[in-house]
């Protein structure tokens, strides 16, 4: 329901929005435009049917897998998103799982030490991360490990070494709000009757931290990295336009400047069904992790 | 029952920071006996257990010394001293389905309890437990230790926190409110399960309580606290009959009686300081010397 409901929001909004698509992709395909050309392209595209008859036709081709052919290149849309999803699916696997590496042990040392020299460094260091937009340190990097030094390409290939600054540019601000929210998680877990319980009877400071304070901070742990998912998976438009990384975010933007509308529908279903599947594996985690979850 | 002194306190003061919320509390407790501490919120009654057991980061202890089962408190190390009390001292909350982790079974926290001191044997755990569970009246053994504690009412997690302290075979119990969430029926079961805990394993307990009546029925001795001073410790029918320190005696005054109406409690000021002076054998009263 909320995919179908997102198309429909997605396809009147294409609707009204301003320019003929049939117009837009013959001059995308250089052809002279005549009012009979046009006319016949409308024809072919059905766009002189009414809004409803032409949503109703593009549900039920989705729903097959059809999403159409793109304007620009007249290719079929669900192969462009599939071909950029499988980069996607490197930099957003590559850069989630350095962020987990490295914020998860060191939120648990910040909360367990609160207030000690590390936390504080890393509490600094962490509100830099956050303040700093995507673009900032995007460019940052490029001057600095390309320009300054040579040491990475600034148009990403496919390589491992291609891949580093892009994983980059995403996992320092990840790695920042990880950082903030997992260490706040933990020092919560940490503050609650159940600790103090654990520790009056005298139980392993490690058997309370990583048995008991780790498996229940893990509910809302798991929510935040669901919804980062969910963001990565959608692309980074400006992190992959940046480094030119071909994923789904440069191809959104792409087609949005060239008003490549099935691609930009497309898109909208596509991610909405990559969030709604998140969530319901987060949903399905939190009733293995929490017992009350699914008697609620 | 051994006439054993299991837990000393020697002008004990403590404090969160800004002064000392108890001071100058002296008493001794012997094995199997029970003692209740009586008082107004706020008067430190549980800054005083919290201070024997000193597992929390908070009180902290500013003069006096605890002497635990021969042990001087004082003269060990906090890691020692944390695994002398943990090991010997069970502490019962207020609440003690909160005390344990609400979605972790109490099979495996009591394993990890009884592992952390060295003290699980995989062969007679169920056996043991099943035993302890009988005795308090617990049925289904194994389904009480499959569940969580979120899954079971006050009652049960209530003498479930006590199983694990016979099970552990601990020397003291010190217990906060024990009653205070409970009905009138569980309130009479539990009390009637410390009277036996110290009556058949010789547990001695510290009790701190609101409740007059739950401390006359399972108290030897009463102590009774007024702004983080013992104002009068005494047999617990003596007190109850022949209270000596005003304040004790505005304390038993307002207690309600069925059938007749609230008693208003006298907010005038009692005196607080001074010195505990036994004024007849066994009973002592805080007196200006």
């Amino acid at each position: 329901m909320i995919i179908i409901g997102l198309s429909f929001l997605t396809y009147l909004l294409m609707y009204i929005s301003p320019g003929d698509p049939a117009l837009k992709k013959l001059n995308a395909q250089g052809i002279t435009v005549s009012e009979e050309t046009l006319e016949a392209a409308r024809e072919e595209m059905g766009l002189n049917e009414p809004f409803l008859a032409r949503y109703a036709n593009w549900l039920s081709n989705a729903l097959t897998g059809d999403l159409g052919a793109s304007y620009k290149d007249g290719l079929p849309v669900a192969n462009k998103l599939m071909h950029a999803m499988r980069y996607t699916l490197i930099l957003s696997a590559a850069s989630l799982a350095v962020s987990l590496i490295i914020s998860l042990p060191l939120a648990v040392i910040t909360a367990v030490k609160k207030d000690g020299v590390l936390d504080n460094i890393v509490r600094l260091l962490s509100f830099i991360g956050n303040s700093l937009p995507n673009f900032l340190i995007s460019v940052l990097l490029m001057y600095f490990f390309c320009v300054k030094t040579d040491l990475l390409p600034v148009i990403a290939d496919e390589s491992v070494k291609g891949l580093i600054l892009p994983c980059l540019a995403l996992t320092i601000p990840m790695c920042a709000r990880f950082l903030r929210q997992f260490r706040a998680e933990v020092l919560e877990q940490l503050g609650r009757d159940y600790v103090l319980g654990a520790r009056a009877r005298g139980v392993k400071s490690s058997v309370i931290l990583f048995k008991n304070v780790l498996h229940n901070a893990a509910i809302p742990i798991l929510t935040i990295v669901a919804l980062s998912v969910g963001t990565l998976l959608g692309g980074s438009v400006v992190v992959e336009t940046i480094f030119r990384w071909p994923g789904i975010g440069k191809l959104v933007m792409d087609s949005i400047t060239a008003r490549d509308y099935p691609v930009i529908q497309g898109f909208v279903i596509f991610t909405s069904c990559i969030y709604v599947l998140i969530n319901l594996a987060a949903d399905l985690c939190y009733r293995r992790l929490d017992p009350r979850v699914g008697q609620m | 029952m051994s006439d054993k002194t299991i837990l000393s306190l020697e002008g004990l003061c403590a404090g969160y920071g800004r002064g000392d919320a108890i001071s100058d509390i002296s008493l001794s407790l012997s094995t199997g006996e029970a003692l209740c501490v009586v008082g107004q919120s706020g008067c430190g009654k549980s800054t005083l257990l919290k201070s024997v057991i000193g597992v929390f980061d908070k009180p902290v202890i500013s003069a006096g010394d605890i002497v635990f089962d021969g042990c001087r408190l004082s003269e060990l190390s906090q890691k020692r001293r944390c695994a002398l009390t943990t090991s010997g001292m069970g502490f019962i909350f207020q609440t003690p389905g909160a005390a344990f982790n609400p979605i972790r079974s109490y099979k495996k926290q009591f394993i990890e309890t009884l592992k952390s001191h060295d003290k699980y044997d995989a062969k007679s755990f169920l056996p043991s437990i099943k035993d302890v569970f009988s005795r308090l009246g617990l049925q289904d053994c194994e389904r009480i230790l499959a569940s969580c504690p979120y899954e079971m009412s006050g009652g049960m997690n209530q003498r479930i926190a006590l199983a694990l302290v016979i099970l552990m075979q601990q020397k003291l119990l010190l217990a906060d409110e024990p009653t205070s969430a409970l009905d009138a029926v569980t309130r009479r079961t539990v009390a009637d399960e410390l009277i036996a805990m110290r009556t058949d394993c010789g547990i001695a307990q510290m009790i701190v309580t609101h409740d007059f009546a739950l401390a006359s029925y399972v108290a030897d001795r009463i102590a009774v606290m007024h702004c983080g001073r013992i104002v009068e410790l005494a047999p617990a029918k003596e007190l109850v009959s022949s209270p000596l320190h005003p304040y004790t005696r505005m304390l038993l005054e307002a207690v309600p009686a069925l059938g007749g109406s609230i008693p208003t409690f006298s907010d005038a000021p009692v005196q607080s300081a001074g010195k505990l002076i036994e004024a007849c054998a066994g009973h002592f009263v805080l007196s200006e010397v």
